[in-house]
C-alpha cells in the first residue's frame, strides 16, 4: 500500500550531563524492514527512537531518511507514524476524531477523510466504534485505534514503543499476529521498541540489542539466539548455561576451562582474542541431553536433579554435577518423564560445537 | 463452646446487614459536619431569607422593589459587568502562570508557586491599604510621576472603578490560578507529543489539544472567582467610591443602616439564586466528565 523508508543512522549519541543515554548507535536500516530495539530498562531504546522522531535533539550523529538528514526537521513535519507507549489518544475526542486529526493536519477534504477514517478503522477491525470516546474502548482496542491513528496518514515510517506492554498476554500474543500481518500488508518500514526478547525474536527481521545506550549486536533473531556475539547478547536472549572460570588449556583449536570445580571444553572462535587467563561460555538449555545408558555425547557429566519446573512444552531440569557446579537442561516434550525425579541421578550430555566462546580475557 | 461460624454460609440478610453498616459507618463520620451546617448555617439563612417573603404575611413587595427601582437594578448590573472584567482579566494573566506553574523546571515552578501563593496568605485588608498606599492621591506611584515630571498633577487612581478592578483582580488571582494549575497539571505531555507527531505546529496544538483539555480548569476558575466576586464587599468597599458601589454594600446598607432585613434578605436571594444557576451551567458544560465522556 504504501513502501518503506531507509534509515540510516550514525554515530547517534545523546548524553544528558554525565549520562549516556545513547552513544554511537550505528544502523542501516532498508526499505520496508521489521527492526526491534531490544534492551533492559534504560538502555536507551526509546531515547534513540525518540531522536527519529524528532523529540530528542541529538547530541551528535546523524539520521537519514532516503538518503536526507531529518535532525534539523521539526517533528510535526517528519511524517513518521508513531504509536506512543500508553497510546496517547485524545481523551476528548471521538475515535473517529483522534484517526481524522492527522489528516486535518494535512489540509485534506471532508469527504476524503471520512473515507480514509473509515477503511483505517476497517483496517485495525474496528469499524463500528467510529464513535466512541477513546476511554469506553478496551486497552487491546485503544491500542489498535493508535495504530490506525500512525498509520491513516501512510508514513513510510512507523515507530512502536513497547506498543504491547500494557496489554495481558493472551491479547499480547494475538496484537503480534496483528502486527506482523499489518506489516506485510503495508510495508513500512518499522521500528519496535520492547524489553521482551520473545516479542523481539517472533516479529522482527533484525534485532539491535541494546545496553548501556549501546548496540551490543544486530542480526537476524536467528543469528542472535544461535551465535551470540558477546555475554551480554547470550545472557540476555533466550535461556541459557553462562560457564565462566579459568583457563587451564587455552593454546590450541580446543580451550579447556575451569567453572566451578568442573573441566568444561570449547572450540576457540574467530574473532574472539585468545584467552589467556579467563573464559566464558553459553551452553543453551536444550542443547543438554539426559543421556539414557551408554548413548554417545561429545561430553558428559553426572550430577543429581536438584529440582524440575514443568513448563507444558518441556520441562526444565535444575542439575547438580559431582563437582557442585550446576547446570540447566530442557527436555522437549509435553509428557515430563516419571523416572526424572528430585535426586535422580542423571549423566548430561553435549555437543562440543554447542559451548559457544562468548567472553575471552 | 463457641460455634465455628465459619462453616456456615452466611444468610442473604446477614450479608445485606453487612453492606448497611458500611453506608452507616460512613453516615456517622459525616454526622457532626452535617449537623452543625444543618443548625448553624442552613436553619438560620432559611429563617433570614424567608423574610423577604413574610413581613410578617406573605408579600412580594422587597422583590418588587428590588426589580423596579432602577438604582438596585443598575447596581445588580454592575455588580454582573465588575464580576465579569475581573474573571476576565484573571483568566488573561492565570491562564499562562498556571501554564508555567504546570509545565516549567522545578526551580521556576516553585518561584511562581511561591509568587502566587504569598498574597494568598496575606491578610485582604493589608492587602487593601497597601494598595491605598500605592493609589492615593499623594500614594507612591503618584508622588513618584510627579517627582519624575511625567505628570503636574497627581492621576487619579483610587476610589474609582480602576482601583475596584484592580484591587480584585490582585485577590481573585489565586483562586483562577489553583484550579487552572491543577487540571493543567494532569495534561500528560505525550499528548502534545501525538499531536505534534500526526502533523499539528505549536499553534493548532494549542488551539485542538491543550485548550479543550484544559477547559475543566478555566471553567471551575472562572467559576470560583466569578461566584467570589459577585459578593465581595471588602475591596469595592475600602477601594470604591460611591460610584462603584456592588452588590454586597446595598446588602449590608440594608441591614444595618436602614434595618430592613426584608429588603436586604431579598437581595441576598437574588445573588444565591445567581450563584446555583452559574454552577448549574457549569455542571453541564465544563466539567471533567463531560469534556472527558462526551455527552
Ligand atoms: N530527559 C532525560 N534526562 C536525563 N536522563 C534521561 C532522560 N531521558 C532518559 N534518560 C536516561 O537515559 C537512559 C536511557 O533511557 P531510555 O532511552 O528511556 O531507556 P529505555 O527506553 O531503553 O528503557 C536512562 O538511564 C535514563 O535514565
Ligand atoms: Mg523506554
Amino acid at each position: 500500500m504504501q513502501g518503506g523508508s531507509r534509515i540510516q543512522i550514525s554515530d547517534l549519541s545523546k548524553h544528558y550531563g554525565p549520562v549516556q543515554a545513547a552513544e554511537a548507535v550505528d544502523l542501516d536500516i532498508g526499505q520496508g524492514e521489521f527492526v526491534t530495539f531490544l534492551g533492559p530498562s534504560g538502555s536507551g531504546k526509546t531515547t534513540t527512537l525518540m531522536m527519529v522522531a524528532g523529540f530528542t535533539v541529538p547530541t551528535r550523529g546523524d539520521i537519514l531518511v532516503d538518503g536526507r538528514s531529518i535532525v534539523p526537521v521539526p517533528v510535526h513535519k517528519r511524517n513518521i507514524g508513531m504509536v506512543f507507549q500508553n497510546y496517547a489518544l485524545f481523551p476528548h475526542m471521538s475515535v473517529a476524531d483522534n484517526i481524522a486529526f492527522p489528516l486535518q493536519m494535512r489540509g485534506l477534504g471532508k469527504s476524503e477523510i471520512r473515507e480514509r477514517v473509515a477503511r483505517a478503522l476497517d483496517l485495525v477491525r474496528l469499524g463500528q466504534h467510529g464513535g466512541r470516546r477513546p476511554k469506553q474502548l478496551s486497552g487491546g482496542q485503544q491500542q489498535r485505534i493508535a495504530l490506525a491513528r500512525a498509520l491513516v496518514f501512510e508514513p513510510s515510517i512507523l515507530l512502536l514503543d513497547e506498543p504491547l506492554g500494557a496489554l495481558d498476554a493472551k491479547l499480547r500474543e494475538e496484537m503480534k499476529f496483528e502486527l506482523k500481518q499489518l506489516h506485510h500488508r503495508i510495508g513500512a518500514t518499522i521500528l519496535f521498541v520492547t524489553h521482551d526478547q520473545e516479542e523481539a525474536l517472533t516479529l522482527s527481521d533484525r534485532i539491535a540489542v541494546f545496553n548501556d545506550g549501546r548496540i551490543m549486536q544486530t542480526g537476524r533473531p536467528d543469528e542472535l539466539y544461535r551465535a551470540p556475539a558477546n555475554r551480554f547478547v547470550a545472557d540476555f536472549i533466550g535461556e541459557t548455561n553462562l560457564l565462566s572460570g579459568r583457563v587451564t588449556d587455552g593454546g590450541g583449536e580446543v580451550i579447556t576451562i575451569d567453572a566451578g570445580g568442573q573441566s568444561f571444553a570449547g572450540r576457540m572462535r574467530s574473532g574472539f582474542a585468545r584467552p589467556s587467563s579467563e573464559a566464558t561460555f553459553t551452553l543453551r538449555l536444550e542443547s543438554l541431553r539426559i543421556l539414557r545408558g551408554e548413548e554417545p555425547a561429545d561430553c558428559r557429566a553426572e550430577g543429581v536433579i536438584e529440582e524440575f519446573l514443568y513448563v507444558g512444552n518441556s520441562t526444565k531440569y535444575l542439575v547438580r554435577l559431582v563437582s557442585g557446579q550446576r547446570l540447566t537442561a530442557r527436555v522437549p516434550g509435553n509428557l515430563p518423564d516419571e523416572t526424572l525425579r528430585v535426586n535422580s541421578k542423571v549423566t548430561l550430555g553435549w555437543n562440543i560445537d554447542d559451548m559457544l566462546l562468548v567472553e575471552a580475557a | 463452646m463457641p460455634r465455628d461460624t465459619t462453616l456456615i454460609p452466611p444468610s442473604a440478610a446477614q450479608l445485606k446487614w453487612l453492606e448497611r453498616r458500611e453506608r452507616l459507618v460512613f453516615l456517622a463520620f459525616l454526622a457532626p459536619a452535617l449537623l452543625f451546617l444543618v443548625l448553624m448555617f442552613l436553619v438560620p439563612l432559611g429563617m433570614f431569607l424567608s423574610q423577604s417573603l413574610f413581613d410578617p404575611h406573605f408579600t412580594l413587595e422587597n422583590y418588587q422593589k428590588a426589580f423596579t427601582r432602577p438604582v438596585y437594578m443598575k447596581i445588580l448590573w454592575r455588580t454582573l459587568v465588575v464580576s465579569g472584567e475581573t474573571t476576565l482579566i484573571c483568566l488573561l494573566i492565570g491562564y499562562p502562570v498556571a501554564f508555567v506553574m504546570a509545565h516549567g523546571s522545578d526551580r521556576v515552578k516553585m518561584m511562581v508557586t511561591a509568587l502566587v501563593l504569598i498574597p494568598f496568605w496575606t491578610n485582604i485588608l493589608v492587602r487593601m491599604f497597601a494598595w491605598m498606599a500605592l493609589l492615593g492621591r499623594n500614594g507612591v506611584i503618584n508622588r513618584g510621576l510627579m517627582e519624575t515630571g511625567l505628570t503636574d498633577a497627581p492621576i487619579p487612581m483610587l476610589f474609582n472603578q480602576f482601583s475596584v478592578t484592580i484591587g480584585m483582580v490582585h485577590f481573585m488571582l489565586p483562586y483562577m490560578i489553583l484550579p487552572l494549575y491543577s487540571v493543567m497539571t494532569n495534561i500528560p505531555q505525550s499528548l502534545m507529543d501525538a499531536a505534534a507527531n500526526l502533523g499539528a505546529n505549536t499553534r493548532r496544538t494549542f488551539l485542538r489539544v491543550y485548550l479543550p483539555l484544559s477547559l475543566p480548569g478555566i471553567g471551575a476558575g472562572v467559576l470560583l472567582v466569578f461566584i467570589l466576586s459577585l459578593g465581595f464587599f471588602v475591596t469595592p468597599a475600602l477601594l470604591g467610591g460611591p460610584q462603584n458601589t456592588m452588590l454586597a454594600q446595598i446588602i449590608e446598607l440594608e441591614i444595618n443602616d436602614s434595618v430592613d432585613w426584608g429588603f436586604g434578605a431579598a437581595l441576598s436571594t437574588i445573588l444565591l439564586v445567581l450563584t446555583v444557576a452559574l454552577y448549574a451551567l457549569y455542571d453541564r458544560f465544563l466539567s471533567a466528565e463531560k469534556i472527558y465522556e462526551g455527552r
